[in-house]
Formats: structure tokens, sequence, C-alpha cells
């Protein structure tokens, strides 16, 4: 409803063009005021409305979850009490009212109209009942969890969806009078969760490969298999993809960048460990795998330095040093504006990816793009880490025709202690009342890195030229089509 | 065959024959090493090879070279064992083994001509080309060409220290074709009358760059800055599966010869050998199974060992 109340909101504005300037920032001034106040009375007359409705049972993994997360956030709000109104830490409070409000600020720049807006509509667990709702309460759980950024690694949303789908089949279900095969009934049922899980936040491609390849598997199941046997056997199928493609995938990927030579890999047998003694690591934003292959070259070479880049809003490096700092392994930390000058002490850079396109393009957090380019500047090595299934098989050149928003307002959030005892000027009301007038947000959260500027790209298949990406696909196909249902071991001698 | 005898055959082998490569010879020698020898599984048979091809490295040619061909045998004894099949003797497997590496051999013989046949129409006649140090596949593409498109003039580097650029230019003399022999620090100069340039590899290494006698980088690099093309002619068996990131990341027994790692102690002050130049200074690469770009090279590798 907001969302539309917005769209007709901006063509009346270019319907009013001709009206002076000032003539129509007052009316709107005033037509905001007014909305503010309306909504200030709502929310106070709702608000202990809300808490004095009876809960009605959920699932007790949900209800510990949510209880979780409003703890974290009275507390905070406490310590946080003048900050800046609209931060998402409110958001989390008073979920519909606030989300209504971050929306009707939320007017895109004009070239970025395409893009989906950013929205975390997890309203269906706000109904009164969900005990007769299709969505299954670990659905819910990782929902919630991915909407609120308490999941944010591609790899463990892709783990968190896979475990949510497992339980998800060993509590289905299947009618005996249903005029639907099997394969059919799950899809049917599946569908509602997967369309709740994007509605709070757009699928991860890691997510997405994990849906078609599961979706795949569904559909051909045996036709005469009894219900206990599709289970077990889709169960099976979920370890193993967990097993083998993201767990052995990452191992695997440790030995390659290592040069593991106990487990000689065809061909590789006199490889070179792509670290060494005495090496200064780069290292951007946080990523799962960077961090173990870091922690294990620890354990092999005494002096190695790592350098942690950060960037607003996330500060997900933070992440990285505590694992890091806990290993023993020398850190420094920097914010991404100072890159340039550490640059030139830096022998690699080693990346995380989201994903790799099929023309080579590697999808990575935001700010990857810009250390490869600095790093490309300074003669420094880029190397990236992916698992092969987060391969997608769509192109991309640039991260503007397809990206993910993230929460505007948090581009504006004020993390300086020192500031926030004084109200911070971007949280003054004046401030406020022309967002969405004169002001655009866009927090773009991937971004996508030419090839010519990552000289390695390490995957479970080896280390290649992002150039290849096409040659693995087609390998992981014709190896699909080749042996069923059945994966190919990724180590052969 | 002891360690001596491997060595000795080796030797005997390249002197037999001074257009062989390393990597042939090499083949050669662990093919017959096979021949002599027994064993009872394809792992000892495996582990033995391996054992022989660390000797080979030892010896004084170039040891990517060696390497290259040795990985190439090493990939036939696994694909022996699966085509074998498990029931079938060792006798057996080491047949078709040695049967694979006689084929192995003679398209390894061929190769160089198919190269001159596939690079031929890129060498019109009048052009002046820059060739780095001798290779004995540009050798034969310019022979080639010459015969075929009309004559052209060449720019052959001295290439220091072993100074191969001199044995090169008596090479394209005795074929008629106009030489000058600059000297490795002319190559900036020369590089602006030069239409492109062809090279010769040693090895070319997954990131489609290729590994060469010592200069080919800074040729590299000058033709990149003045935009000539950079060609390179180069045999399908010498794709190895290795990835550098840079000269840094190319390892010492590579960079030097074995006798100079193991009698200095810094390593410093010596002159490589050899240097990596990176896939973004290059081409074209012509090879046995056809004219690839560097991003291609890899392709080939993942067919090749996955």
């Amino acid at each position: 409803m907001s969302s539309q109340n917005n769209q007709s909101q901006t063509s009346e504005n270019q319907t009013e063009q001709q009206k002076s300037k000032a003539d129509l920032r007052r009316e709107r001034r005033v037509k905001q005021e007014e909305q503010r106040a309306k909504k200030a009375t709502t929310a106070a007359s709702t608000m202990p409305k809300k808490s004095s409705q009876p809960e009605k049972p959920v699932s007790a993994n949900l209800k510990q979850d949510d209880a979780k997360t409003s703890h974290n956030v009275s507390n905070e709000s406490k310590n946080k009490d003048l900050v800046f109104e609209t931060a998402p830490v409110k958001l989390k409070l008073n979920r519909k009212e606030d989300l209504a409000e971050s929306q009707s600020f939320n007017t895109k720049p004009k070239l970025f109209h395409h893009f989906e807006e950013y929205k975390r509509d997890y309203s269906i667990t706000e109904r009164n009942s969900l005990e007769n709702s299709s969505i299954h309460p670990n659905f819910l759980k990782l929902g919630l969890q991915s909407a609120h950024d308490l999941i944010s690694c591609s790899n463990s949303r892709c783990i968190g969806f896979l475990y949510a789908l497992k339980q998800f089949i060993i509590d289905l279900k299947f009618p005996s009078n249903s005029s639907k095969t099997l394969s059919e009934y799950i899809e049917s049922k599946l569908k509602p969760n997967i369309n709740f899980l994007t509605q709070c936040r757009p699928l991860s491609v890691s997510q997405g490969n994990a849906i078609k390849e599961m979706k795949h598997i569904i559909l051909h199941l045996p036709v005469n298999i009894s219900e206990t046997e599709a289970k077990d056997l889709l169960v099976e199928e979920i370890d193993k993809f967990v097993e083998e493609k993201i767990l052995l995938a990452a191992e695997t990927i440790n030995k390659y960048i290592l040069a593991d030579v106990n487990s000689i890999i065809s061909g590789t047998s006199y490889a070179q460990s792509k670290i060494s003694d005495n090496d200064t690591i780069l290292i951007f934003g946080y990523s799962n795998l960077v961090n173990r292959i870091l922690i294990e070259a620890k354990q092999r070479f005494q002096n190695i330095h790592v350098i942690v880049v950060d960037s607003r809003p996330k500060y997900r490096g933070k992440k990285s040093l505590e694992k890091l700092l806990k290993y023993d392994i020398d850190c420094s930390y920097i914010l991404i504006n100072g890159i340039s000058y550490i640059m030139n002490r830096v022998n690699k850079v080693i990346l995380g990816a989201h994903a790799l396109m099929a023309n080579g393009y590697v999808m990575a957090q935001i700010g990857s793009s810009q250390i490869a380019l600095v790093a490309k500047a300074f003669n420094v090595p880029v190397i990236a880490c992916c698992e092969t299934y987060k391969f997608a098989d769509k192109v991309q050149t640039d991260a503007l025709v397809k990206n993910e928003l993230g929460n505007p307002m948090d581009l504006l959030k004020n993390e300086n202690k020192a500031m926030q005892n004084e109200k911070p000027f971007l949280a003054k009301d004046e401030f406020t009342s022309q967002i969405g007038e004169n002001l655009n947000l866009l927090n773009l959260i991937y971004d996508v890195c030419s090839p010519e500027l990552i000289n390695c790209l390490v995957t479970d298949m080896g280390m290649l030229p992002c150039t290849s990406v096409p040659v693995v696909l087609r390998l992981k196909n014709r190896d699909s089509t080749r042996t069923g249902l059945k994966n190919e071991p990724i180590i052969r001698n | 065959m002891n360690v001596t005898e491997l060595t000795a055959f080796f030797n005997e082998v390249i002197k037999k024959d001074s257009n062989i490569s390393p990597a042939v010879a090499a083949i050669k020698t662990l093919l017959e090493y096979i021949r002599l020898q027994s064993f009872s599984t394809v792992v000892e048979l495996r582990e033995s090879v391996i054992n022989a091809i660390d000797v080979l490295t030892r010896t004084d040619s170039s040891a990517i070279s060696v390497r290259s061909g040795c990985e190439m045998l090493l990939r036939f004894i696994t694909l022996t064992a699966l085509d074998a099949g498990l029931d079938s003797g060792m006798e057996k497997c080491k047949e078709i083994l040695l049967k694979n590496g006689q084929v192995f051999l003679s398209k390894a013989s061929k190769a160089r001509s198919r190269i001159a046949r596939v690079a031929c129409p890129w060498i019109p006649s009048g052009s002046n080309i820059l060739v780095h140090s001798k290779s004995r596949v540009v050798l034969e593409i310019l022979k080639e060409a010459c015969v075929k498109n009309g004559t052209f003039h060449v720019y052959v580097c001295e290439s220091s220290p072993d100074n191969s650029g001199l044995s090169m230019m008596e090479e394209l003399n005795k074929l008629g074709i106009k030489v000058t022999l600059i000297l490795d620090a002319a190559v900036g100069a020369v590089m602006e009358k030069v239409d492109f340039v062809l090279l010769g590899a040693e090895a070319v290494v997954e990131s489609g760059g290729i590994i060469n006698k010592i200069g080919t980088s800074t040729i590299g690099l000058c033709a990149k800055m003045l935009n000539k093309p950079v060609y390179v002619a180069v045999e399908s068996f010498k794709f190895v599966r290795f990835y550098p990131l840079n000269n840094r990341d190319i390892p010492n027994e590579f960079k030097y010869k074995y006798s100079t790692i193991s009698s200095v102690k810094d390593l410093e002050n010596e002159h490589p050998l050899i240097d990596y130049t990176q896939p973004s200074l290059l081409t074209l690469l012509f090879t046995d199974i056809g004219i690839f770009t560097p991003s291609a090279v890899s392709d080939e590798l993942v067919k090749l060992y996955l």
C-alpha cells in the first residue's frame, strides 16, 4: 500500500513542477508534518495494544528468536536513545510502523528505478495465527534471520536454506487421497516457503543454485517411490550437497591455495603455495572461506601479516578481525578510504566472492571491485576464492543492471560516539523532511568486478583464470547429465 | 635402471638428436624406464615414475620443460589404469601404457610441422619480425613461411647469458632469411620498426602466460607499450597445470639450473634463466591443436585434467 502511495506522490510532484519550488517545499513539509503527527499517535495507540494482544503459539524456535532480537533491541535503544530516529534499530522494535516509514523515504535515484525496492516483508509473521500457515517454522526462522541480517554470508545462507529444507521434508505429510504425485506435492508445498524467503531478502546466487539443484532432484524422483524412501533420498541428497559442494569444496580450495602436496591432485604435484612466509595479505570484509585459508596458512608459516580492510555501513571486517586475532594472526585494520596508502606494502589480495558470472565477472561485497582496481594499479596480484556451486550461468558486466538494495537508512546512520551526544545533523527534523525530495539514498549490496582485475580464481576444481568459468559450467552440466543424480568425486588421482 | 643410468640415458637422447625438446627426451627416458623395470601395482609404478621425474629435473636441462612432459605421462598412467580395468594384470597395463607413450611420441614429433602449417598465414612476406633466443618451433615456422609466403626480415635478440641468439642467426642465414642480430638492450629501440613478435616457450601455464628464456617478459612489456602483437609458438605438451601469479611466484628450481641451486647459498646474486610473461602481454598462441587466445589455455587444461 505504502509503495503505491509513494508512486502516486512522485507523479503528483511531476505535474506540480510548474509551481514555484519554494511553494512546493512548504506544502510538502506541511503535509509530511501532518503525516508524522498522525503516525505518532497511531503508533502510540497500537503499541500497548499489540503487547496486550495474546500471542498465539507459533513455534518454539521462532519465539525464541524473536525474543532474542527484541531483547537486544531494547538494550540498544536504551543506550542510543538520542540516536537517529529512523535507524533500523528501531525498525526491529516496532516493525510495521517503521517499515512504512522507511519506505516513504525510499525514493530511488532516477537512474536506479529498476532495482527492486528495499523491502523486508515478513508481515505474514505478524498474523494472529501461524498454525494453518503454509510456511514451515524453519523457513520462518531463516527468513527473519536473513531479513534482520543475522545471517549474511552467502555460504551460511545457503546452508541455512538446505537445513530448513531438510526439516521441511522430514515434517511433510503426504495426504493419502491426493491426486498429485509425490514430487508435485512437495513442490507445491515448497513454493510458498521459497516465496516467503524471497520476500524477506532476495535470494543469493548460492541459494538460487541450491534451489535449482534440489528442485531438479525432487522433480526426478522415481515414480513408484514410497513416502519414507523419498524422504530418505532427499535428506541424503541435501546432506550430500552441504557436505560435498560446500564443506568439502572449501577444504579443496584450501588445499589448492596452500599447495597441500600430500593430497596429490592430478597434474599439480609441484604446485606452489600461493601464500608464503613473510607475506602481507590484504582481505576485505568478511568471508568464511578467506578466513579459513588464512588460519590454515598461519599454522604453516609463522610470519604472516593480514590487513583487514573494512567499509561502512556494515563493518563486516570486524568479524574477520575478531576471528583472525583469536588465532594469533598479526593484523592491521583499515577502512577502505585509506586503501591506496596501504597497497604498496601488500603482496597479495585475497577476495571472497558472492558469485561468479558466466563471463568471468566476480560478484562480491560492495567495494571489492574498488580494491581490485587499486591492487591492479599497484601491480598487486588479486586472488578470488569461490566454490563452484556459486557459479551462475548468467552474464553481467556491471553492478547496476542487477543488484540488491540494502536499507537506505543505513547510509545515514552515524556511528560516531562523540557526535551522538548532540543530535546529529542528519537526524534533525528539517533534514529528514528533505529526504525523498532532494536526497537520494542508494545502498547497493554487491558489486561486480571485471576479470581483468583478478589474476587468479581459486575454485574446488583448481586454479583458473576468471575467463574459464564457462568451461567449468559446461563440465558441471556434462557431469550432471552423465551421472544423473550422482555427483562426481571432486578429488581424483 | 638406477639414477646414473637414468641420467645417462636422458643425456644420450638429447645428444643424439639436437633438435629434440627436453620434454620429449624426458618422456622417452621414462618410457624406457618403465619398459625395463617391473612393477606389481599401478601405485608402485606411479611412485617410481615420480621418483624418476625428480632425478630428471636434477639434470641441467630446463626443469620446467622436463616437468611439463612428465606431467603428461603421469596423466597417461592414471588414464591407462582406468582404461585397462581393475582385473587385467599389471603386464597388460604396462603394455597399454607403452603403446600410448609411443603414440604420444609420434604425435609430439609431428607437432612442430603442424604448428608451422597453422602459423604460416600469420607471417606475411616483407614483414619485420622480432624473435628471442633459439626456438626450434619458431625456426620451423619461419622456414615454412619463407618458402610459402616469401621472405621477410628477422631481428634476433642475442639473448644472454648463453647467447643462443647467435645460433638462431646462423640457422636463419642458412635458410637465406635476412637477419639482424640485436643486443638484448636494444629491444626497446628496435620494437618500433617491428611488425610483430614471435616467441617460443618452455612452458605455457594455466593463466595463459608463458615461461620462457629470460628477457621474454621485457619484450612482452615493450611490445604491449607499442601495441605490437606478440605470438607464441608452442607444442601442446608444454601446457602445464601450474598457476604463477607473477615472477616472484615462480619456484627457484625453475628459475635456476639444478647445479646452481645446490652449490650457491644466496640465489639473490644469481641470474635467473627464465621468466614469466603474463597473459595480458600475449596476443595469440600457435599450437598443434589450434590457435588459442591466452585465456583458452586453461580451458584446454581443464578439459585434459578434469
